[in-house]
């Protein structure tokens, strides 16, 4: 009797070939090849911490759970939008932030002097609308304050981020810079930071942050008042727009708060905390300004 | 001679320790009960304690009844609570200069807020101690607003639940304002 040269089946062959492919995407995956640094046109510099940044993406998934109802009038022409919906939210949100950035993101060291002597003629958008097809970086509180900065310095700036060279042109421009406190801060001890009313409440401030990508002339950016009297007296943290960063936040949150189904007391109460925080920021006389944001050419 | 002298100064002694010992002064004070809290709108933290009983409107509800452990235990628990609520001055002292959002210790108040509520749901009988909670609260100008506002939504709304009139309450018109714009559980 000869030696029998014995085959595989296909079955085992099939098996063995998965297997190579499991322990490739494995390999993969723990090499960071396949984590995003992308979302929904939304880039991550490399200086936000991974966890941070599957914390944010899965803070704006949420924004797709979110429902509303009772909106006013009052609702609409604080946010500038015709309706309130999962859908003109995240729209609203894309079209102001383009990058996020980590704390150890440091703009001095990023920022580029593309011209001296520059002189600022700012005009306005055409249309919201016109934005969206621009490659243009969501400012938070970098962007605009680089923004800020070059138009009083008469100096046209861009940003390193990301590998990409992001022309400071706008308050548009944004680029929102977190840090570890955006996560400690949302939440009270006894709830997690990927709970939903601690999500609602990050949104919250994300909503806040992407208004200081509107505003022109001397609102360009929505720069917060100073408290002449209460709890932030002395303090640029007040609000003088009916449609600013703070009052934007307290009505969001307001309807945020209903869609928090499941949330304990607890962490309903935290986003009235936080809504309530906004909202008393709102100076006696506040009145609506033109969202419509400036750009240089 | 020397007989004279010492009898006169012992004379002197038991005249002068007789005449201490019934000094009134030197009376030990009556003790007074010890009052809650709550009952000093403007009182709340003692080391902070400017008190002064502000003419304010009383609850138009009855004192609470005190009769059940349980009522007692919650009664406790409120008065422990509203003396750790963050005051305007704490606020200024622990955000090292950061006031753009709200503070880490304001919102940890959220668990006092989010307990009472869970304990009303289960126990109604404990409204009206939670009232007075929510009443001294939101009348403590040494608070911070927005805890302020976060106790008049909440007076509003449990009050409005089990049918008790606030409307004599003096809330400031600012914190009512806030109270209005901030989510309503009803």
């Amino acid at each position: 009797m000869g030696d029998h040269l014995v085959l595989p089946d296909q079955g085992s062959l099939m098996m063995k070939r998965w297997g190579s492919y499991f322990l490739i995407a494995v390999s993969l995956c723990s090499c960071g090849l396949f984590n995003k640094s992308e979302y929904s046109g939304i880039k991550f510099d490399s200086s936000v911490p991974d966890n941070q940044k599957q914390l944010l993406i899965g803070d704006l998934q949420t924004i797709d759970s979110l429902t509303f109802s009772d909106v006013t009038q009052d609702d609409l022409n604080k946010i500038g939008l015709a309706s309130l919906s999962a859908d003109s939210l995240t729209q609203f949100l894309l079209a102001r932030i383009k990058y996020i950035v980590g704390e150890g993101y440091d703009s001095s060291t990023q920022k580029i002097v593309v011209s001296n002597n520059f002189y600022y003629y700012p005009t306005k958008w055409a249309s919201t609308d016109a934005f969206f097809d621009r490659v243009v970086t969501v400012m938070s509180n970098t962007g605009g304050a680089v923004y800020l900065s070059g138009k009083e310095n008469n100096t046209l700036y861009s940003l390193k981020v990301d590998g990409d060279e992001v022309l400071v042109n706008s308050p548009r421009v944004g680029v929102i810079k977190i840090g570890a406190g955006l996560f400690s801060n949302s939440r009270s001890k006894s709830f997690p930071s990927d709970s939903l009313a601690t999500r609602l409440i990050r949104l919250g401030t994300l909503f806040h942050e992407s208004r200081h990508s509107d505003g022109n002339g001397s609102n360009a950016a929505f720069p917060h008042a100073q408290c002449t009297s209460g709890d932030f007296s002395g303090h640029y943290a007040c609000e003088a727009n009916l449609n600013g960063p703070y009052n934007l936040e307290a009505m969001l949150l307001k309807h945020f708060y209903r869609s928090c189904y499941g949330c304990s007391e607890s962490e309903l109460s935290a986003i009235q905390v936080s809504a309530a925080d906004a909202a008393s920021r709102l100076q006696y006389g506040a009145r609506f300004k033109d969202p419509q944001p400036e750009y240089v050419k | 001679m020397k007989k004279i002298i010492l009898f006169t100064s012992s004379v002197l002694i038991v005249v002068g320790l007789t005449f201490w010992k019934a000094t009134p002064h030197l009376n030990p004070p009556p003790k007074k009960p010890q009052q809650s809290p709550l009952a000093f709108p403007n009182a709340v933290i003692p080391n902070l304690m400017g008190v002064k009983n502000k003419n304010t409107a009383r609850l138009t509800t009855p004192q609470a009844p005190n009769s059940t452990e349980e009522v007692r235990v919650f009664r406790n628990y409120l008065e422990n609570s509203y003396i750790q609520l963050p005051s305007i001055t704490s606020l200024r002292l622990n955000r090292d200069g950061d006031f753009h959002h709200v503070s880490p210790s304001v919102l940890q108040t959220s668990e006092v807020f989010g307990e009472i509520s869970d304990r009303l749901k289960t126990s109604p009988n404990l409204i009206k101690e939670a009232l007075r909670f929510y009443r001294a609260c939101a009348l403590n100008e040494q608070l911070v607003t927005s805890i302020r506002a976060v106790c008049t939504r909440n007076l509003k709304d449990w009050s409005k639940i089990a049918r008790i009139d606030i409307s004599k309450i003096e809330i400031p018109e600012s914190i009512e304002k806030i109270a209005d714009v901030i989510p309503s559980r009803n």
